[in-house]
């Protein structure tokens, strides 16, 4: 049997498995920009919560997968509550740091225009702060999502769906075959994932920095 | 309109604004103007409210503004900033319409009043309203500024150094337009400078504020012509005067004790008044120094009988100028007529004073003649 035939006739397992690892990392960097970006912005606008949570999310990214994994376990149990808790605590970072960054990159004198002519604090940062930061933000998220498409696979261990379980029962089995039955598609998900966010993000881009 | 109170402002220990208290009438454009640091720009954003002074007060049309609600209070008072104002990801419509739509104002009517706002600050609406700040040229971009503050159709328009990035050209453009559009809508504008040139170019009245106090406020002229202290008089510049004539006005250069005769001198005495007076014409009045008429020595030599008196001989038409025409007008009618001398007269006709050739050749090679005495001296 060769790698070919291995492929035709476990498409279906191998597709099934893809859609799994593609809604767990979809999820997880749904969760992570929902709990990221409004905590940028909160950083942004409260400068001593800056260190704290930087820190928090910097330690956070030190912590080997594998190891917060095991952590999760008696907490979370197995399956794919812990995956995502897992994927989440580590896309969170580059999303904060890039929220942070592009609020913080905005001219000063425009958000003082935008105060001078009556707008309140919420809609400076709706109308103003946020769409200007949006490139920057997405540029965050883009990361996460590549990175997410690997640690998803590492979520097999403690008994997740996805295409890490073809991975993880290749190297058990010692069947090179399904270990690449399960890389290769990861690997292609995450350049897939890593198009659509750039589409995403030039998307987002106001219409004035694309010209330039 | 506007009125400081006891305005004082201090960052820790430093005092950047001490104690000014001024009042701007409706309708006027005054400039706050001072070297940087002086504290023009925090006095602006006082009141708006994007500073909060450590003391005092400023009333709008004689209501607190630190009693009203800062947001209602801002979009009732155009800003304009250098050309960073404008929001770079909105097009031009977007950031005119911005205030209007966050009120909730009509659709139809923001849409028709963007393009009256175009129009008004001289870009045609159809090319320009769907283009993005970054399309548009410096002087463009300040345009759509000045157009956004006056979207909400603002009694109180504040100006922070706008034209100030802009090129030397377009600058005098705009503040030429500036001024027109001013006397047209007379609105009440606040607008801070260090460029003596604008002041003068835009101003009704000029606040001139030194280490964090006003040390004259005054129209123009009055600031030009009368500086409060020597710090004044040389941040306008002793000779700025000369750079804008109209400012020169008749009563200014005349001779104020001019020689004069009444009516019924005789010609004989009026001979002898000039000669003792060295002058070479005489004016004649009546009661209270109402001007009859005037005469030349050279007329009187060729009156044959000098006991009568000089009523009848006279001249009864005579060029003549009020005390508020400029010396651009003075020279005009000088020249026109090859006059020695021209009388300044009141509106009742009273003498005033007298304006010869002579005192114009003073008055006019005055800058030169200073120039030299601060070169030698």
């Amino acid at each position: 049997m060769n790698l070919f035939t291995f492929l035709v006739q476990s498409a279906g397992e191998i597709a099934t498995r893809l859609f799994q690892h593609l809604q767990l990392t979809l999820l997880s960097i749904f969760i992570a920009t929902a709990l990221g970006v409004p905590l940028g912005v909160l950083i942004s606008y409260r400068r001593r919560m800056k260190k704290p949570v930087m820190g928090v999310a910097n330690v956070v990214q030190a912590i080997p997968s594998i190891a917060l994994l095991g952590f999760l376990i008696p907490i979370l149990g197995i399956g794919e509550k812990p995956a995502v808790f897992m994927v989440v605590v580590y896309s969170l970072l580059p999303i904060i740091k890039n929220t942070v960054t592009g609020l913080s990159g905005i001219n000063a004198e425009t958000l003082e225009a935008a105060k001078g002519i009556g707008m309140t604090r919420i809609q400076v940062l709706t109308k103003v702060k946020l769409p200007l930061a949006l490139p920057v933000i997405m540029a965050g998220v883009r990361i996460s999502a590549v990175t997410s498409v690997g640690l998803v696979t590492l979520a097999a261990f403690i008994g997740a769906n996805g295409l890490g379980y073809l991975i993880y029962s290749g190297i058990r089995t010692l069947n090179d075959y399904q270990i690449l039955a399960g890389a290769v598609p990861a690997c292609l998900l995450a350049l897939l994932m890593d198009f659509l966010f750039s589409l995403v993000e030039k998307m987002v881009t106001p219409a004035c920095f694309k010209q330039n | 309109m506007i009125r400081f109170e006891g305005i004082t402002k201090r960052y820790d220990q430093q005092t950047v604004i001490s104690d000014i208290s001024f009042e701007i009438e409706k309708g006027e454009l005054v400039v706050i103007i001072g070297s940087s640091g002086c504290g023009k720009t925090t006095l602006l954003k006082i009141v708006n409210r994007l500073i909060r002074p450590t003391s005092g007060r400023v009333y709008i049309n004689g209501a607190d503004t630190a009693a009203q609600d800062e947001i209602e209070l801002r979009r009732n008072i155009g800003y304009v900033i250098q050309q960073t104002g404008l929001f770079p990801h909105m097009t031009v419509r977007e950031n005119i319409e911005i205030i209007p739509r966050l009120k909730r104002v009509n659709r139809a009517d923001v849409e028709a009043r963007s393009v009256e706002l175009m129009r008004m600050v001289g870009l045609d609406p159809a090319q320009f309203l769907d283009r993005y700040p970054s399309q548009l040229s410096g002087g463009q971009q300040q345009r759509v500024g000045v157009a956004r503050a006056f979207a909400c159709d603002p009694e109180v328009i504040l100006m922070d150094e706008p034209f100030s990035a802009l090129d030397p050209l377009t600058r005098v453009q705009l503040q030429d337009e500036l001024a027109d559009l001013q006397a047209r809508v007379r609105k009440t504008i606040v607008f801070v400078t260090h460029d003596m040139d604008e002041a003068v170019k835009i101003a009704d009245r000029i606040c001139l504020i030194h280490e964090g106090g006003v040390v004259q406020y005054d129209t123009v002229e009055a600031v030009m012509k009368y500086p409060a202290n020597e710090f004044v008089a040389d941040f306008i510049g002793r000779n700025r005067i000369w750079s804008s004539p109209a400012f020169i006005r008749a009563r200014d250069i005349m001779i104020q004790t001019p020689v004069c005769a009444s009516a019924d001198t005789t010609v004989m005495r009026c001979i002898e008044r000039m000669r003792t007076r060295k002058v070479d014409s005489l004016l004649i009045t009546g009661e209270n120094m109402r001007m009859l008429g005037i005469i030349s020595a050279r007329e009187m030599q060729t009156c044959e009988d000098r006991g009568v008196p000089v009523s009848r001989v006279m001249r009864r038409q005579f060029e003549k100028v009020s005390p508020d025409e400029n010396i651009v007008e003075v020279l005009q009618i000088v020249n026109r007529g090859g006059l020695s001398a021209v009388p300044v007269l009141d509106e009742a006709g009273t003498v005033v004073g007298l304006i010869t050739r002579s005192s114009l050749l003073t008055t006019l090679s005055r800058p030169y003649l200073d120039e030299t005495e601060a070169a030698t001296s």
